[in-house]
């Protein structure tokens, strides 16, 4: 039986197949429905099970286990997810940290996901960077494009918030656009419809229904782009 | 233009809306941190907090010894090969802040799109 989790992802492949026409001029691009992935659970778990532990500071963390946990689940690789000691001693290993970080509270970004991507994956990232977060919608087709030749899941970091973004819904006709957005910092229990109906797995639009914008006009944002191995 | 053992990078400030970019010449056997460590002291903004990218986005670590790798992008454009960083990445960089993250915030209870 499907969850409600599954349910949603599944309704939103059944709706990417209706909306790629050309007459509605909307496309839906979803790194894992591309993929036909339904086991968002499993990486949706692995953000869950630190995330009461690093409660605060380990945001960016948690989005880069989402991620590795992707990598897994599409068989790009084989390791095992790591934890945040883990991430924080690859960083340590290469030089970009003194070895007082591990252990630490510290937080890290996008740079230092790539980073650890590469170590312990192997993997190669590309980073945007917009100097404020009313750039971002301009970035949607770029996007767009990345979910529909990677597929792989992307780190956002800006402000002070990790999240990870797992599609893009991008109108060519009205420039108009959503992001489905997975929420690191959600730190309850693992019950998919709770997570689904609290918005913490979610479309986002850049401004909402009471104007509020959903990224800071005054904050640069890097977004982390892993691109998927050209070659097994 | 590369002289003397020496490799010259372009590198572009994106934090400013005007995209300054500075040319900087280093001895071949410099270690890439120290092309980070004066750009950012160029463009007075702190080493610690920024990061070079190349144009197409990738990401360089600084603290490692870039092997070549077949397929990456390289933009040759004129310059004498340095090697390790300028093989696999080219001159043409961008300099850029370092995003740090982890606060913890309730998202609320937020609907999703029909």
């Amino acid at each position: 039986d499907l969850t409600t989790f599954s349910r949603c992802v599944s309704n939103l492949r059944s709706l990417r197949c209706q909306l790629i026409v050309e007459a509605l001029s909307c496309i839906v691009h979803l790194a894992l429905v591309k993929h036909k992935n339904l086991k968002i659970m499993s990486a949706l778990s692995w953000m869950l099970k630190w995330s009461t532990f690093s409660l605060g500071w380990g945001c960016a963390y948690r989005s880069l286990q989402t991620i590795i946990s992707w990598f897994r689940l599409q068989h790009y690789a084989s390791v095992d997810v790591p934890s945040h000691r883990e991430i924080q001693q690859a960083l340590v290993d290469i030089g970009d940290k003194d070895p007082s970080f591990v252990g630490s509270r510290e937080w890290i970004g996008a740079i230092e996901l790539s980073f650890v991507l590469d170590k312990l994956l192997g993997v190669s990232c590309k980073v945007l960077n917009v100097r404020s977060g009313a750039e971002l919608p301009e970035k949607c087709r770029e996007l767009a494009l990345h979910f529909e030749s990677q597929g792989t899941p992307i780190m956002i970091g800006g402000g002070v918030l990790a999240y990870t973004l797992l599609g893009v819904d991008y109108n060519e006709a009205s420039g108009d656009c959503a992001f489905l957005i997975l929420d690191p910092h959600y730190t309850g229990n693992d019950e998919h419809k709770k997570i689904v109906n609290g918005g913490w797995c979610g479309w986002k639009k850049a401004v909402d229904s009471k104007g509020k914008n959903f990224f800071l006009h005054d904050k640069f944002y890097n977004l982390l782009l892993p691109q998927r191995p050209s070659m097994v | 233009m590369a002289s003397g053992g020496k490799v010259s990078f372009k590198v572009t400030l994106t934090s400013d809306p005007k995209l300054p970019f500075k040319v900087f010449s280093v001895p071949e056997a410099a270690p890439f941190t120290a092309v980070l460590k004066f750009a950012a002291e160029e463009f007075k903004v702190p080493p610690q907090t920024s990061a070079i990218i190349t144009n197409d986005g990738v990401g360089i670590n600084p603290q490692q010894s870039a092997e070549f790798k077949g397929g990456a992008s390289i933009a040759i454009v004129g310059l004498k090969c340095q090697g390790n960083v300028f093989l696999k990445h080219g001159s043409e960089l961008r300099l850029i802040p370092r995003d740090r993250v982890g606060a913890s915030r309730m998202v609320g209870a937020a609907s999703l799109l029909e």
